[in-house]
């Protein structure tokens, strides 16, 4: 009865139901369990309201009997996960939860749980997924999910804060959120003097070891109004939301130091654009891409850009620019390609790998623009190696190829001080050859003026 | 039946310290709001508001949306 042959593999811990895929899109099927729930968010208009306000995704009814009901939820192009996010995007993403639970509680709703998995972002904003995850509020009752917001959000952005953005991707080893008692201890002393953190991480930590043996459910009996937990909600939304935090990375305004003059910026913008136009490429994903400069060239013309760095400040300001501009097609996202997201959870497939949600997305064109020196001489990675795992993202490459007479490449000869001949292969005519084998050269030029030449590829 | 639901555990302590958090969450928001009024009173303005406020501002907000 139930289609658990496509069953999503990160789809089983809520008994209420789980996605599953069909013709390559997503359903959900809500178990009989779940129906009250369902019905009552169904007929009292309270699923429309939420998609209206953009904080839930919308969904309609495929198929409804007596033993279960499927819904078909909109398309969401790219999934990322909170590992993912720069510190602008995670804060977003609880923000997001907290406006959704006080929306809730004010239409007599509440979230049954709060995980970071439940958020994602689609159209320049984050967005809540799970379609199951509302209950019924009762006065009186607290928020039962409170513990794994903290454990989800609040932690790792208090670590953040003192930490820096490292601490953003604790949730790939703590995918059911961070331990309370470990963030306590982590968090710096002088923590304990700021009301928002004392009570929701110092006490709070505290209160659940005190009573970590207690499974009668003496926790049912606690009453708290409507406006308490509105306060809680209130006093969180304001802490977050002024969150800041003060590092500086390497990669901080690439552009305004690096070696591009004007003309060459310009000419390499325009290539790009032409290049993409030529290939007719929708949907592409920038690799390396620092804020989004060269993503935003293609805006307009491409469907879906999803734009990778390394350095999440870089990407963090990339965000900024989507919610300023309103841009719904740009993804910013965290990511080193020399390590990028793996498989995490159940079966290592409750979480995808980030390659694989690139290949699975069918994405057009790669751009790796001022990339593969980094690539190649900071990771030691061979032509070869680089080149198969382009070739494995799309069937299309942009890819720029700074030469040995490029001031950056030079930088990073040096510092390889003895070891320098190592990377004696590192130069035009190795690329190149490296490259055909995997790839034809549908066209490529030299940026002029300076000694980087561009290429578009293909895969063969 | 309701706690059926309950597929993780949602903890004890974690429920009873809410009235704590509720507690030092009011006195927060008051704090808040006597700062707010007098960086107000002298004119100061509030940065870029990117993500916006915890309160929906139903139906002209969902029309923009659109």
């Amino acid at each position: 009865m139930q289609k658990t042959t496509n069953r999503h593999a990160s789809s089983f811990r809520d008994p209420s139901g789980n996605i599953f895929v069909e013709d390559g899109k997503i359903a959900r099927v809500v178990n009989p369990v779940y129906f009250d729930q369902y019905h009552s968010l169904t007929n009292s208009g309270f699923y429309k309201k939420l998609f209206d306000n953009g904080l839930l995704i919308p969904h309609i009814e495929k198929e409804a009997n007596s033993s279960q009901i499927t819904i078909q939820p909109e398309n969401i192009p790219f999934f990322s996960y909170p590992y993912e996010w720069s510190f602008g995007q995670y804060k977003h993403a609880a923000l997001h939860t907290l406006k959704l639970q006080k929306y809730c509680l004010q239409n007599g709703y509440t979230l049954k749980d709060a995980t970071a998995f439940n958020v994602t972002f689609h159209k320049g904003a984050p967005i809540f997924v799970d379609s199951l995850s509302f209950d019924v509020y009762n006065e009186g009752e607290p928020w039962r999910a409170y513990k794994q917001f903290v454990m989800h959000f609040l932690a790792p952005l208090a670590l953040a804060k003192y930490y820096g953005n490292d601490m953003l991707k604790t949730l790939s080893q703590y995918i059911d959120g961070m331990p309370l008692q470990k963030v306590a201890k982590l968090l710096p002393f002088s923590t304990r003097f700021s009301p928002v953190l004392y009570t929701n991480i110092h006490l709070a930590a505290k209160y659940d070891s005190k009573y970590s043996g207690d499974n009668n459910g003496s926790g049912k009996q606690v009453t708290i109004s409507k406006n308490s937990q509105i306060k809680i909600l209130d006093s969180l939304y304001n802490y977050i939301k002024d969150l800041t935090l003060n590092e500086k990375t390497e990669w901080k305004d690439y552009y305004s130091i690096t070696n591009y003059d004007a003309e060459a910026f310009e000419y390499k913008k325009q290539l790009v654009s032409k290049w993409q136009a030529t290939i007719n490429a929708k949907k592409i994903v920038d690799l390396g891409g620092n804020d989004g400069t060269f993503s935003r060239v293609l805006k307009d013309s491409a469907d879906e850009l999803l734009v990778t760095d390394i350095d999440p400040n870089a990407v963090n300001q990339n965000y900024s620019q989507v919610l300023q501009n309103k841009e719904k097609n740009i993804l910013p996202l965290v990511s080193d390609l020399l390590n990028p997201s793996p498989g995490i959870g159940f079966n290592n497939k409750e979480r995808l790998p980030l390659q694989q949600r690139i290949q699975e997305g069918n994405f057009d064109l790669s751009l790796a623009l001022a990339l593969i020196h980094h690539i190649s001489l900071t990771g030691n990675v061979p032509f070869e190696m680089s080149a198969q795992l382009f070739a494995s993202l799309t069937p299309y490459l942009i890819i720029e190829f700074p030469d040995r007479e490029d001031s950056w490449v030079s930088f990073l000869l040096q510092s390889k001080r003895e070891f320098a001949g190592h990377f004696d292969y590192y130069n035009k005519a190795g690329f190149e050859k490296a490259y055909n084998e995997i790839f034809d050269v549908i066209d490529h030029q030299d940026i002029p003026n300076t000694h980087r030449t561009m290429y578009l590829l293909k895969r063969k | 039946m309701r706690h059926f639901f309950l597929y993780f555990d949602p903890g004890t302590g974690a429920l009873v310290v809410q009235l704590l958090v509720a507690v030092g969450a009011g006195v927060t928001l008051f704090y808040r709001k006597i700062t707010t009024g007098i960086k107000s009173m002298f004119g100061k303005k509030e940065n870029q508001d990117l993500m916006g406020d915890i309160d929906i501002e139903e139906a002209k907000d969902a029309e923009n949306n659109k």
